[in-house]
C-alpha cells in the first residue's frame, strides 16, 4: 500500500533539517500532532526544539506550535523560512502561510476543491509553495471518531512525496504515544488519510 | 548524541529536572503562566524516583517565598517558583533575605513574559535582582536553564544569597530534547542555628548586613569574570559584535545563521546578566566597533554597561522598546545593521504582500473566549441580567478576565485587584453621596490568594458591594492546580480543606449565598437580592459563591445530565445571543441566516436556553 518511497524527502534522512508550523484551534490537537513528528525524529537520533501556546491564548483562540529538527538554538520559526505548514483549519492556514519559505509544502484540513483566494493562490504559485487541501474533518466524522481529524490530517500528508519523515516511523510514533482507549480511532484516521480516502 | 536517557521536555519540564538533579529537598510554588509546569515536573520526578522533596502549591507567591527560605535557613536546599509579576507578591521577603543572606542554597525562579502572551506586565525580572542585589541567571535554551538551576544552587552555597533564574517565556514553554543525569543525594538534615543578628537584625544589624552584601556581590562580580556561564563565539568582522543574553542570544544564532552571516560577527553571551562581569564586557567592547545589545524583556545588562558610546540598543531606540524580540525583529535589525555595512544579504520571500492579501482577506479574530458549558460565563449573564450596564464590575485576573468579553469585567489590575477596587470605588461615591451597584467577581484560588486581606479591609471599613466568588473548584487558567479549598495537595495527597465560605465569614460578611449559576432565573433573583443587601441601613459586601466545576477538570456532572438544545427555525440571526453570550458552540450560519449549535463542540450544558430573548434556543426532543 505504499504509494511512493519515502524519505527522498526535503532532504537526505540522516541529516534531517526540517522547520515545521502545526497550526489550528484550541482544540484540535495541534499539540499531540507537534508530538508525534518530534517523539519520531528523537527516535531517529536528531535534535528537536519546539515552541508552543499556553494559559491566556489557549483558550479558544490559534494555536500555532513550532518545531525544528536540527542543530538550532531557538524554538521559533522565523517568517519564510519553514519548511512545512501543516494547519487543522483554513483560516489558520490563511495565518500561517506566511511562515513558508520558497518552494515549501503547505498541508491543510479544508472542504475538497479549489477554495483558495485567488490573490493568496498566486502568491503560492509565484514562490512555487505546492498546497494540499484535504477533508479531514469529514474524514473523520465519517469513520465516526471525529477527534482524530488531526491523525487523518497526518496520514494524508505521509502521503505526499516532498513531505519529509517515513510513513512507517510517523505510524509507529502514533502507536506508541497515543492513550490506548484511542488507538484504534487514531490508527483508523491516520491510515485512512494515508489511502486519501474521503 | 550521547546515548543516555533522553527525553523531549517542555523547558519547565526540564527546569524542574535541573531542581531534582540539583538535590533539592523542598520547592513551593503559585501557578502562573509562563511558570505552572515546573512544580508538576517536579512532583514527576520525585515520583517517579521516590523521593523525599517537599513540595506545595502555596497561597500566593510570598508565602511560598518564605516556606521555602525556611528550608535554606535550616541548611537544605530550596527552590521557589513563580511569574514574574507573582516575584511584585514576594518582593518584600526578596529585599530581605537578600541582607539576611541564606544557608542551604535559595533558588527563586521567576519566569518573564516579554510579549506579554498571559501577563498584565511585560516587566523584567532582572531589575529586581539589581533592586535586590542578588544574582540574576539568563538562561537560552530548555537545556542551559537545567544546568543554569545546578549552577544557581551552588552559587548560593558559595555566597550564601538568593539566586535569581529568569527564564522568559520562550524557554519554560519550549521543547527540547534533555538528557537524564542521576539525582544528586544531598543529606541535610534541618538544622537551624540562631543567629538573631542575622535572622532576627534590627535596622543597627541591617547596615552591617548591607555592607556585607555589597561584598559578596563584588565577590560574585569577580567571580562571573570568568565564569562559563558567560560565552563568546569569535568573528574576524569587528565593525560590529553583539552582547546578547536569553532567548535573544538563540534568536540571533539561528536568524545569523539563515542570512549566512554566521561566524563574522563576535558574540559576547551573557548568562549572567547580574551582577555584569564589567571587564569582560569593557574589552569585548573595546575589540569593536559597534554593539548591538539583545536582550528581553528589558535594557538589564545594557543599563549596566558603563560606557554606552559604541552601543546600539534600546536605550538609543535602535531596538524596539516594547514587544518580543521575535526572529522577525531580530532579522530586520540585522538587515538594517548589514546594510548600513554595506553586506548583501540572500533575499527571502517578500511576506509583506503575503500579510496584505491575508488581511484583506477579513479573517474572523480568534479572540480568548470562556469555553463551552463554562460555569464563568453562566454567572456573568446572571449578574449582567440583574444589575445591567450602568453597574461596575471590577474583575481579576484568570480564565473569568474573559468576562470582558461580555461587558461583565470593567476593571482587572493584578491578584486581588476585584474586591479592593470594588471598595475604593464604592468608597469615592460614598463621598458624593452616590449610590451605584458595584459587583465584583474573583476567582476561588484568587480568592485565596490575595482576595481575604482586600474583603477583611472591605467589611471593616463599611464599604458595600456585590463579591461573587467565582468557584470552580481549581485554578484552571493556568492547568488545573489544586485550591486550598479543594484540601487537595501538590502531589495529589488529601490536606486539610481551608472553606472559601468559612474565610467570607470569619472577615465578617453578614451575606453569604451560595449557588450553581447554571439555575440562571435564580441566580439572577440571588444577585438583586445582594444587591439589596448592599443598600439597608443594616447591609454591607454580599457574597454570593457561584459553584460548579470547572467543564475541563470535571466534566461528570454535565455527562450524568446533558440537555440537549436546538435552535428553532423562528430564529432571526439578530445574533443577541453571540454577543451577550459568547458560547463557541453557538455559531451564525451565514447562508440559513440563523444561529446553528456546533455539535463538535457542545457540551449539553443547556445554558444558552437563557440566552435568546425571543425564545428561540429550546431543550430539543430526544
Amino acid at each position: 500500500m505504499r504509494l511512493v518511497q519515502r524519505g527522498a524527502s526535503l532532504k537526505p534522512k540522516s541529516e534531517l533539517d526540517t522547520k515545521l508550523i502545526l497550526a489550528g484551534v484550541g482544540g484540535q490537537g495541534v499539540l499531540f500532532a507537534t508530538k508525534v513528528f518530534s517523539e519520531t525524529a528523537l527516535t531517529l537520533g536528531h535534535d528537536v526544539l519546539g515552541s508552543e501556546t499556553h494559559g491566556m491564548s489557549q483558550r479558544g483562540g490559534s494555536v500555532i506550535s513550532h518545531l525544528k529538527i536540527g542543530s538550532y538554538e531557538s524554538p521559533l520559526v522565523r517568517h519564510a523560512t519553514a519548511d512545512v505548514v501543516l494547519a487543522f483549519d483554513q483560516h489558520e492556514a490563511y495565518r500561517t502561510l506566511v511562515f513558508l519559505r520558497r518552494g515549501g509544502l503547505c498541508l491543510v484540513n479544508g472542504p475538497d476543491g479549489d477554495s483558495w483566494d485567488r490573490g493568496v493562490k498566486a502568491y503560492m504559485a509565484e514562490n512555487a509553495i505546492a498546497a494540499h487541501v484535504y477533508p479531514a474533518d469529514d474524514v473523520a466524522l465519517e469513520i465516526g471518531s471525529p477527534r482524530s481529524a488531526n491523525l487523518a490530517l497526518i496520514g494524508y500528508a505521509m502521503s505526499v512525496p516532498e513531505m519529509p519523515f517515513d510513513h512507517d516511523q510517523i505510524r509507529a510514533t502514533i502507536e506508541r504515544i497515543t492513550p490506548s482507549r484511542f488507538q484504534d480511532a487514531n490508527l483508523e484516521a491516520f491510515d485512512t488519510g494515508y489511502r486519501r480516502q474521503r | 548524541m550521547s546515548q543516555s536517557k533522553q527525553e523531549v521536555l517542555l523547558g519547565n519540564e526540564a527546569i524542574a529536572r535541573g531542581i531534582v538533579e540539583g538535590g533539592c529537598h523542598v520547592v513551593t510554588s503559585y501557578p502562573g503562566t509562563p511558570s505552572s509546569e515546573i512544580l508538576p515536573a517536579v512532583v514527576r520526578f520525585k515520583k517517579e524516583l521516590d523521593l523525599g522533596t517537599y513540595v506545595e502549591w502555596s497561597i500566593n507567591e510570598k508565602v511560598a517565598y518564605e516556606v521555602a527560605l525556611a528550608a535554606s535557613y535550616t541548611g537544605k536546599r530550596a527552590a521557589v517558583i513563580m511569574k514574574q509579576v507573582g516575584l511584585n507578591v514576594a518582593a518584600d521577603p526578596l529585599m530581605s533575605s537578600a541582607y539576611t543572606g541564606v544557608r542551604g542554597g535559595f533558588v527563586v525562579i521567576s519566569c518573564d513574559d516579554p510579549g506579554p502572551h498571559s501577563s498584565q506586565t511585560e516587566q523584567d525580572t532582572r531589575f529586581y535582582a539589581l533592586f535586590a542585589k542578588v544574582p540574576a541567571l539568563d538562561p537560552s535554551t530548555p537545556r542551559e536553564a537545567k544546568e543554569m538551576v545546578k549552577a544557581a544552587f551552588e552559587l548560593s552555597e558559595r555566597h550564601y544569597l538568593p539566586v535569581i533564574l529568569r527564564p522568559t517565556i520562550r524557554v519554560s514553554h519550549a521543547r527540547q530534547n534533555i538528557e537524564f543525569i542521576p539525582v544528586a543525594k544531598l543529606q541535610r538534615p534541618a538544622d537551624f542555628q540562631k543567629d538573631p543578628g542575622r535572622w532576627a537584625a534590627t535596622p543597627r544589624f541591617r547596615f552591617q548586613l548591607h555592607k556585607e552584601l555589597n561584598e559578596k556581590l563584588h565577590d560574585i562580580q569577580e567571580e562571573f569574570e570568568t565564569s562559563e556561564l558567560n560565552t563568546s563565539v569569535p568573528g574576524d568582522d569587528r565593525r560590529l559584535g553583539f552582547i546578547a543574553g536569553g532567548t535573544s542570544y538563540a534568536v540571533l544564532r539561528d536568524t545569523l545563521k539563515e542570512l549566512g552571516l554566521e561566524g563574522r560577527f563576535p558574540i559576547l553571551k551573557i548568562g549572567t546578566s547580574h551582577p555584569l562581569p564589567q571587564r569582560l564586557v569593557k574589552e569585548f567592547v573595546a575589540a569593536c566597533e559597534q554593539v548591538l545589545v539583545l536582550e528581553e524583556p528589558d535594557a538589564v545588562v545594557e543599563l549596566q554597561i558603563l560606557d554606552k558610546s559604541k552601543l546600539l540598543g534600546r536605550l538609543n531606540g535602535v531596538v524596539p522598546s516594547a514587544g518580543e524580540l521575535s526572529p522577525e525583529v531580530i532579522r530586520q535589525l540585522l538587515v538594517q545593521q548589514a546594510d548600513e555595512l554595506g553586506i548583501e544579504i540572500p533575499a527571502e520571500i517578500d511576506t509583506g504582500e503575503l500579510s496584505q492579501l491575508v488581511g484583506d482577506l477579513g479573517l474572523p479574530v480568534r479572540r480568548p473566549r470562556l469555553c463551552p458549558g463554562c460555569m464563568h460565563r453562566a454567572a456573568f449573564f446572571g449578574m449582567k441580567r440583574a444589575l445591567g450596564s450602568k453597574a461596575i464590575y471590577p474583575g481579576d485576573i484568570g480564565c473569568y478576565t474573559l468576562g470582558l468579553n461580555l461587558n461583565a469585567v470593567d476593571t482587572c489590575l493584578d491578584m486581588g485587584g476585584a474586591v479592593t477596587i470594588a471598595s475604593g470605588l464604592y468608597q469615592a461615591y460614598r463621598q458624593d453621596n452616590r449610590d451605584v451597584p458595584i459587583a465584583a467577581t474573583i476567582g476561588d484560588s484568587t480568592f485565596l490568594h490575595s482576595g481575604v486581606p482586600a474583603l477583611a479591609n472591605a467589611v471593616y471599613n463599611g464599604a458595600r458591594f456585590v463579591l461573587v466568588i467565582l468557584d470552580n473548584g481549581t485554578t484552571a487558567m493556568t492547568g488545573m492546580q489544586p485550591t486550598a479549598d479543594s484540601g487537595m495537595l501538590a502531589d495529589g495527597g488529601q490536606g486539610q480543606r481551608v472553606a472559601i465560605r468559612d474565610l467570607v465569614q470569619a472577615c465578617g460578611v453578614k451575606f453569604i449565598e451560595e449557588m450553581d449559576p447554571y439555575r440562571v432565573q435564580e441566580f439572577e433573583a440571588l444577585i438583586k437580592r445582594a444587591r439589596q443587601h448592599t443598600r439597608e441601613s443594616d447591609g454591607g459586601v454580599a457574597v454570593v459563591i457561584a459553584k460548579r466545576p470547572c467543564v475541563l477538570f470535571d466534566p461528570s456532572p454535565l455527562e450524568e445530565n446533558p440537555v440537549l438544545v436546538a435552535i428553532s427555525e423562528d430564529c432571526d440571526g439578530c445574533q443577541y445571543c453571540l454577543l451577550a453570550f459568547e458560547c463557541p458552540a453557538l455559531v451564525l450560519d451565514e447562508d440559513l441566516g440563523r444561529v446553528v449549535v456546533d455539535r463538535r463542540i457542545c457540551v449539553n450544558c443547556g445554558v444558552c436556553v437563557e440566552a435568546c430573548p425571543k425564545g428561540c434556543i429550546v431543550e430539543a426532543e430526544e
